[in-house]
Order: structure tokens, then C-alpha cells, then sequence
């Protein structure tokens, strides 16, 4: 299955993309979906996302929309056709 | 300490010009900025005076630390009675015109009565004198402040302004400074207008205001930018992106108004996020308010040649997703009319919504329209071209628009399509999807305004610590403490932003430096409640009442139809309750006297 993860903002800048797509067997933690990202872009940007074994503060790691915060955390499951999103930090209004 | 301890009356029925001297007792009480100008002007307006009328007064206000050298410390507020709301109204802007009227002697510009033709006050710093600005009367906001900056002879001088928008007395017209930058929402512009008053000229020379602890302020300061440039948002996502860093994530949040919030999620933001205005290379450079290290702003150069300032979150999303449109040259061009009109980007963005919805819905007929483009979402075109009726009158529907969604819905006879709230447009954020910023949005004593407690900041950013957006246990006193927080800020006379960087202590540690004061971070939060429940009780006494308190029944009733926020609607009936009673007000919103006493209001 494919899992398509989008970035945004500085990401870009530190992945050189906007988006990657993730190939696995079946659905995936969310670390383990980082893991496999950095892989395709590059390890650089585990330190955008992540403070240690922790979300990064301000850094919005979103499945279908939602903060995985208020999920399971880095261990929240994520199956094909869900909609990732990652962002920095980000403010304004 | 960091006042200049005066205050400029103009009187523009008499043509008198007159210096006072500042209360300091209420510059301590009320700090400056918003509150102090909301104190003064309580104490001399009747809440009940027609908003247009000579006996209205309206203040442009800088705070204590307006023209210190703490970071953004460049804001002033205008302060009058709202015609949009009938509302108290506080609209804040930055560029460089606040920190330049403090270089040339004044805390705070009153205005009064009303003149008999078209005028302009000139400011230096040896005198203040009325001018006449007949030839400046129907000039757009660009070719007034070039005009006058060439009289001026001085090109650091400063100049607020209105344009036709404010002339014509729109409801939703703005005051710009420094050509861009907008005292934008509840028809200031209309006021000045209104008095024949076209523009302020300030000519002075840098004059730092002195702060009354040296060493504590300049050691608060380097702390307080050693933290905005170590916080991701503040030292990376505002200044590369600008504000517009927010269209993505607002929109995968689901909560990005799209058709006159009949959407949350829009399907062309890509075309038109704050990535794609720099990946399209229509960002030239950055641009920063006095003494701002982050420097949100944007100078843009779009592919047809036209330059200009923007578009900001807020106004890209008014002119964008609100009327279904992902044309950024237009939305952009759009932008930089409003500005030369002297419009509220908000309010006429989302009054163009409304039309197009009462458009598409058969309320507003086509006859109406005068062979116009149809008012249909996505048609870009509509957007400019009934901008510039907005701003300049024009036709059937310009003296329509120019009343605001609320007047013009309620034209047709559907108030309900108009999304504001006391008769203020929303900004960019569906409150379906967070509860909280939607009871800030209720409660806000200026109406439908995100700026007075952004809600978004922990319901969405994380910031300062991240909350569920969809919990509704702890909104009401996040919602208050920000109210209260932001009018200290506001008064202070810095800019919003540096809040994701700082915390309370920051603010209350430059206060007391510049100002000679002692508060403590409890002191200072209860000084933002007083000027919230000052605003307040001048709202009730102008006739609001708790059924103002509300949303547009769209958002209470309606469910959202799809993203992430599917099914939701904004549940203000359990959130209200708690909210007035955590502020110490009665059942139906009114400020119990207890609390008044508290405060120091009764």
C-alpha cells in the first residue's frame, strides 16, 4: 500500500520536496512513517519533527486532519488513503 | 519613563489645538494604547452618540513602549465608537506612523467635532496646526500620503490616512499608515471620514522616549530577543513565509472558510498558500515594522507588473477562499486595491461572499448587478471589479457593499447569510473546528475579530501548549485570559506576534522597566480585565446586550459537510454560561458590581 505524506513550509526546504510517498505492507506507526520519510529525503529532517523520542513543540504532525497530539502520538496507526500532513511550527493571523 | 506625558486635542469644529498633559494616575491604571484611549474616551463620549455625528471623538493612541527600542514596538491604536457595530471599536495597526508620533511629543491624538470642509492635521515637533486638504479629497491612499510627503519636503515623515472608502463613509473602511498598513477593522475610516478629517501628517526627528530603568529594560529586551529568535515561529515561519504560513495548515485542519463558510476546506489553497506566493516568485523581500526583527510583512511584485504590499493570511483568505477563488494574481491585486480604497480586506472580502451567496441563492437579482460579472464563487473577476465599486460607491451595489455583510444581507433579506458577528466580519478560522477561538469570537467586545484572543494558537499551533479544538472543558478561561493578556499587550503598544515567543513576564518585566511601575504578572493580567470590562460596560451602555453575544446561526446550526471537522457544529450554548461567570458577570453578561469594585470600575 501507498501512504502519501505532504510537506509544508520549511520542510520543504529541508526535504527539497513537497510531498514523498511511502510504500508498505500495511499500516504503519507514525514514527515509523518518519523513519521511512527521512529515508527518502533525508535524516535531516527527523530533527525538524522531533525532540528525542518526542513531537517537536509547535510541530504539527496531522492524520486526516487531526493533531496526532490528540491521537495515539508518534505510535498512531496510519493506513493508506489517509491524508498526511507535516508542518513546522507555524503562526501568524 | 516612556510616556511623553502629552496629549494633542484637536478640535476640528473650532479649528483649536491644544496640549494637555497625561493623567499619569490612569496611564498606570489603563498602561496606554487601547486602554488608556479607551479610558479617556469613556470618560468623554456619550455611549449613545451617533457614530457619524461631530460629537463622536476618535484617538490615535501609542503605548508606552510605542518608539522604545523593545522588539515591534512600533503599534498604535485608534479608538472610537464603531458604525459597523455600534460597538466600542480598537483597531491596531504597525508600520512606523505610531513610533513617529511619539517621536514628535504625543501619547495620544484626540480628535473632536467635526470639520467644516475636507482637512489634515500636521504634526511636528515644535507645533500642531489644521490644514486644508480640499485638493487631497478623493485621492486614493497612495497619491495622499506621496502628495503630502512632498509638501512635507521631508521623506521621513509619516502619514495615516483614509482614501474613498473613508470619504464615502463606508462601515468597513480603514485608516492606513505608511501607505500598507491598516487600522483596518470596524470602520474607523468611516469616523475620520465622517469629520472631513482626510489625514495626519507627522514630521519629527528620532526623539527615543526615555525608559525610567535603563539597565532593566535594555537587559529585558536583548532577553526578549534571544527568545524570538530562538522560536521557530517567530525567527523562521513569519519571515520566510509571512502570516500566509497559515493557509495550509488552517485548511488541512479543516477550519478554512470557504464560499461564505459553506466550506471548511478549500480545494485550490496550494494555488494560493503562503508557499505559493514565495515558490511563484512573487515575493520580493520581506518588510518589517519599526523595530521588528521578524518582518511578516510582504513586498510583492506580480507577473503583470503591479507591486504592492501583501496579501497577508487574513486578507488573501477573504479575497481567496471566502469567494472561492485561487487566482493569486487577483486576490493579490484585489489586496492592493483595498488598500488604495482605504477597505477593511476582512470585512470586504467576506461582504463579497455574502453577495455572491445571495447571488447564487436568487436573493440578490441580476438587475442589481448592472451588467457586472456575475457574483458567482471562483469568478475572480467579480472580486476586484465589485471591490472598486465597494470603495468608490459606484452603482446599485457599491453603496451596498460598503455597509458590510450584515447590512447588505439583511438588504436582501437574508441577515442570516452575513457571517459576522455584531455585525463584523469573520476572519479565517471556521470556529466549528475550534470551540474556543468561536467563544473568543462571541465574546469579542469590537465583534467578529480573531486579534482580541487567538484561540487558534493553542487549538491548533500548539502554543503556547496544545489543546483539543474540539474539547470544551477549560475554553472559557483560556478565552478570557487571552482577552485579557492581548489588551495589555495592545496597550503596551506592541505587536501580537511576539506572544508566540513570550510569555506574560516579558511583557509585565518591559512595562515596569519603561513605565517605573511594580506590577506583578497578577497585577497586570487584572489590568487587562479592566479595560476588558470597561469595554464592555461601554457596550451596554451603547445598547448591546448577551444577544449580540453570539455566532451567525450557519455556525451554531449548520453541521460542517466534509474535511476533518465533518458533522460539527460550534456548541456556544454550554461554552457562554461558564464564560460569563468566570468573568464575574451576571446571567445575561452584564459585569456584577462585585467585580466592578474588584476592577476599580465602580
Amino acid at each position: 500500500m501507498v501512504i502519501k505524506v505532504d510537506f509544508y513550509a520549511m520542510l520543504r526546504r529541508t526535504t527539497g520536496v513537497s510531498s514523498v510517498t511511502i510504500e508498505t505492507h500495511g499500516p504503519i506507526a507514525l514514527h515509523q512513517l518518519i523513519d521511512l520519510a527521512c529515508e527518502k529525503t533525508t535524516p535531516l529532517l527527523r530533527d525538524d519533527l522531533l525532540d528525542g523520542d518526542t513531537i517537536k513543540k509547535g510541530t504539527l504532525l496531522l492524520v486526516d486532519g487531526r493533531n496526532a497530539l490528540f491521537l495515539d502520538g508518534l505510535e498512531t496507526l496510519v493506513h493508506a488513503g489517509q491524508e498526511i500532513a507535516f508542518f513546522p511550527p507555524g503562526g501568524g493571523g | 519613563m516612556s510616556y511623553t506625558g502629552k496629549i494633542l486635542r484637536v478640535d476640528l469644529s473650532s479649528g483649536a489645538v491644544s496640549t494637555e498633559n497625561l493623567p499619569m494616575d490612569l496611564a498606570k491604571a489603563y498602561i496606554g494604547g487601547r486602554g488608556l484611549a479607551t479610558k479617556l474616551f469613556c470618560d468623554e463620549v456619550d455611549p449613545t452618540v451617533d457614530p457619524l455625528c461631530a460629537d463622536n471623538k476618535l484617538l490615535m493612541a501609542t503605548g508606552p513602549l510605542t518608539g522604545t527600542s523593545a522588539p515591534t514596538g512600533g503599534r498604535y491604536m485608534v479608538v472610537t465608537k464603531s458604525p459597523l457595530t455600534g460597538a466600542i471599536a480598537s483597531s491596531n495597526s504597525g508600520g512606523f506612523f505610531g513610533a513617529k508620533l511619539k517621536d514628535a511629543g504625543y501619547d495620544i491624538v484626540i480628535f473632536e467635532g467635526q470639520a467644516a470642509q475636507p482637512v489634515y492635521l500636521n504634526i511636528t515637533q515644535e507645533k500642531a496646526d489644521i490644514r486644508d486638504a480640499t485638493h487631497l479629497w478623493g485621492k486614493d491612499v497612495d497619491e495622499t500620503t506621496q502628495l503630502l510627503l512632498e509638501e512635507a519636503g521631508d521623506r521621513n515623515a509619516r502619514v495615516a490616512c483614509i482614501g474613498p472608502a473613508g470619504e464615502n463613509q463606508s462601515l468597513i473602511a480603514s485608516i492606513m499608515n505608511d501607505r500598507a498598513r491598516a487600522a483596518g477593522r470596524s470602520g474607523v475610516g468611516a469616523v475620520m471620514g465622517s469629520k472631513n478629517l482626510k489625514a495626519v501628517l507627522v514630521c519629527a526627528n528620532r526623539h527615543k522616549p526615555a525608559v525610567t530603568n535603563e539597565d532593566s529594560f535594555k537587559a529585558t529586551v536583548k532577553a526578549g530577543m534571544t527568545k524570538i529568535k530562538a522560536d521557530a515561529v517567530t525567527s523562521q515561519g513569519l519571515p520566510t513565509y509571512g502570516t500566509k504560513v497559515l493557509d495550509n495548515i488552517i485548511n488541512a485542519s479543516g477550519m478554512y472558510p470557504t464560499n461564505n463558510f459553506q466550506l471548511s476546506t478549500f480545494e485550490g489553497v496550494g494555488e494560493i498558500s503562503g508557499e505559493a506566493l514565495v515558490e511563484k516568485g512573487y515575493l520580493q523581500k520581506r518588510k518589517a515594522c519599526f523595530g521588528c526583527p521578524i518582518a511578516c510583512g510582504r513586498d510583492v511584485e506580480l507577473p503583470n507588473g503591479k507591486k504592492g504590499e501583501g496579501p497577508e493570511y487574513e486578507s488573501g483568505w477573504s479575497l481567496g477562499a471566502a469567494c472561492g477563488v485561487k487566482d493569486l494574481i487577483a486576490i493579490s491585486e484585489a489586496n492592493f486595491m483595498c488598500n488604495e480604497l482605504g477597505l477593511d480586506t476582512i470585512s470586504a472580502g467576506v461582504t463579497i461572499a455574502a453577495a455572491m451567496e445571495l447571488y447564487e441563492k436568487g436573493y440578490l437579482p441580476a438587475e442589481d448587478l448592472e451588467n457586472g460579472p456575475e457574483l458567482r464563487f471562483g469568478n475572480s473577476e467579480a472580486v476586484v471589479y465589485y471591490i472598486k465599486a465597494m470603495g468608490t460607491n459606484k452603482g446599485i451595489l457599491g453603496p451596498k457593499l460598503a455597509q458590510g455583510a450584515y447590512r447588505l444581507a439583511d438588504a436582501y433579506g437574508h441577515p442570516e447569510l452575513a457571517m459576522t458577528v455584531k455585525k463584523q466580519e469573520l476572519p479565517a478560522y471556521d470556529p466549528r473546528g475550534a470551540q474556543g477561538q468561536g467563544l473568543a469570537y462571541a465574546t469579542q467586545n469590537r465583534g467578529g475579530c480573531h486579534v482580541r484572543a487567538y484561540l487558534i494558537a493553542p487549538e491548533v499551533l500548539s502554543h503556547p501548549e496544545a489543546i483539543a479544538p474540539q474539547d470544551l472543558e477549560g475554553k472559557p478561561a483560556w478565552v478570557k485570559a487571552f482577552q485579557d493578556l492581548t489588551a495589555v499587550i495592545d496597550s503596551a503598544g506592541l505587536c501580537l506576534f511576539t506572544s508566540f515567543a513570550w510569555g506574560a513576564d516579558t511583557y509585565n518585566d518591559l512595562i515596569n522597566a519603561a513605565t517605573g511601575t511594580d506590577n506583578t504578572v497578577e497585577k497586570l493580567m487584572a489590568t487587562g480585565e479592566r479595560i476588558w470590562n470597561l469595554e464592555k460596560l461601554f457596550n451596554i451602555k451603547a445598547g448591546l446586550t448577551a444577544t449580540d453575544d453570539t455566532l451567525p446561526p450557519r455556525l451554531l446550526k449548520e453541521p460542517v459537510t466534509e474535511g476533518p471537522n465533518k458533522g460539527q457544529v460550534h456548541h456556544l450554548d454550554q461554552l457562554l454560561p461558564e464564560y460569563y461567570a468566570l468573568r464575574g458577570w451576571a446571567e445575561d453578561g452584564t459585569p456584577t458590581e462585585a467585580k466592578l469594585q474588584e476592577l476599580g470600575l465602580s
